[in-house]
């Protein structure tokens, strides 16, 4: 029998991956060549893709979340409709934005798009602090966009989205890139900290409780 | 028309698009209950986490604009939704760890001897595993994460995630044994 304390080679533990064509080339030759002159691995993987087959199969089985799931959730999303302010939604509508529509869903109009970079021209004209030196420029175009402090954050494995979303609310904080290693890549506000700052920052984040780890990752840009 | 990117409508959703966010449920609700069933084994928890996941996404979309690989992370969101109803349904004494290696006894081994097939046999004996052992063959066999992702999802290391799936093969093989079906390993 198996003990908790028995520890597989190294080909043998990559097997299953082998088997589901979801290893790095490099890995993928060492099993390569493991199997050509190791019979019992032969085996693990004839085993591993019988395993395979049963578990698709018992999974295809499950079937599908109900209608009303959907219904729930819609009622809590049209209880909490967010609005993005008019800048970044005229960006994105002029594609801008990384979120740009593209015409993939069909929730836009020529027409209203019309309506809102009107709406929009007119806004931007009774704001001289939104015009840059050439003129008109959007509060997401690339020029305006943020300049903050980046952190490199690990989270405690028990952390729930809500308390990062929370967490990154309070502190202004998107995260940008990530997870690699663990870490997520995290801007915080749009304007740069000096020591005192980013030292005040990186305090809150591991008071925070959800902070397994941050490090200063240099300025965003 | 190509079809949007995950990432590409998790943006959308962050920017208050309710379409975008239908478009991610229509393409994840499946695999998310799925996963969430097999962990909790109760179709109304698992829609529960279903429900849970995307109205987080709702509310939190907009702080995750750089996300590498989104259906890792709603995976990873509904793993942690599971085991909270999981540790709520059993012993609140039991922490995560416990909870999850604790083997199920719905498909006896009895019960697997009475399958016919040797592929009726091992969905008995899946049935079986641990909840920690379920899921790790969950997500490779049928989820088809690497590595890496099942890390991601589970939040454990690498090699923990390897050594758990080579004990998760090894359990199965043994329920299988148990079963009457002598496969030659381990």
């Amino acid at each position: 029998m198996m003990t908790k304390t028995e520890l597989p080679n190294e080909i043998e533990a990559l097997l299953p991956w082998y088997a589901t064509g979801r290893l790095s080339a490099e890995d993928r030759a060492k099993v390569a060549i493991a199997l050509e002159s190791r019979e019992d691995l032969s085996l693990q993987l004839r085993l591993i893709e019988q395993d395979r087959e049963a578990a698709i199969l018992l999974n295809e089985d499950l079937g599908s979340p109900g209608a009303a799931v959907w219904d729930r959730i819609a009622a809590i999303v049209a209880a909490e409709p967010r609005r993005l302010p008019l800048g970044a939604r005229v960006a994105q509508w002029l594609g801008f934005g990384a979120g740009a529509p593209s015409g993939r869903l069909a929730w836009t109009g020529a027409a209203a798009a019309v309506a809102i970079v009107l709406q929009s021209a007119a806004i931007f004209t009774l704001l001289p602090s939104s015009r840059g030196p050439g003129g008109f420029q959007t509060a997401s175009a690339p020029a305006a966009m943020a300049t903050g402090a980046q952190a490199l954050v690990a989270f405690a494995p028990e952390t729930r989205l809500d308390q990062v979303g929370a967490l990154l609310t309070a502190t202004q904080g998107t995260i940008v890139e990530g997870p690699r290693g663990g870490f997520y890549k995290i801007r915080f506000g749009a304007t740069p900290l000096d020591k005192a700052g980013l030292d005040a920052l990186f305090a809150r984040l591991r008071a925070s409780g959800i902070v397994k780890m941050a490090l200063p990752a240099g300025s965003g840009g | 028309m190509a079809a949007a990117s995950d990432l590409e409508l998790f943006q959308r959703v962050g920017a208050g698009d309710a379409l975008a966010l239908k478009a991610l449920y229509a393409r994840h609700r499946v695999a998310i209950y799925r996963f969430a069933l097999r962990l909790t084994r109760s179709e109304a928890s698992a829609e529960d986490v279903v429900s849970e996941v995307f109205v987080d996404v709702w509310r939190n979309a907009a702080a995750f604009e750089g996300l590498s690989q989104p259906q890792t992370f709603l995976l990873g969101v509904a793993r942690n939704k599971a085991y909270s109803l999981l540790r709520r349904r059993r012993d609140e004494e039991l922490d995560d760890e416990k909870a999850a290696e604790i083997e199920d006894g719905a498909d006896t081994p009895e019960a697997a001897l009475q399958k016919r097939t040797k592929g009726e046999i091992i969905r008995a004996c899946l049935n079986r595993l641990s909840a920690a052992h379920r899921e790790v063959i969950d997500l490779v066999y049928y989820q088809d994460k690497s590595i890496d992702e099942v890390a991601e999802i589970v939040g454990a290391p690498v090699g923990t995630v390897k050594t758990r799936m080579f004990h998760a093969r090894k359990r199965l093989a043994e329920f299988i044994a148990d079963a009457g079906e002598d496969r030659g390993w381990p």
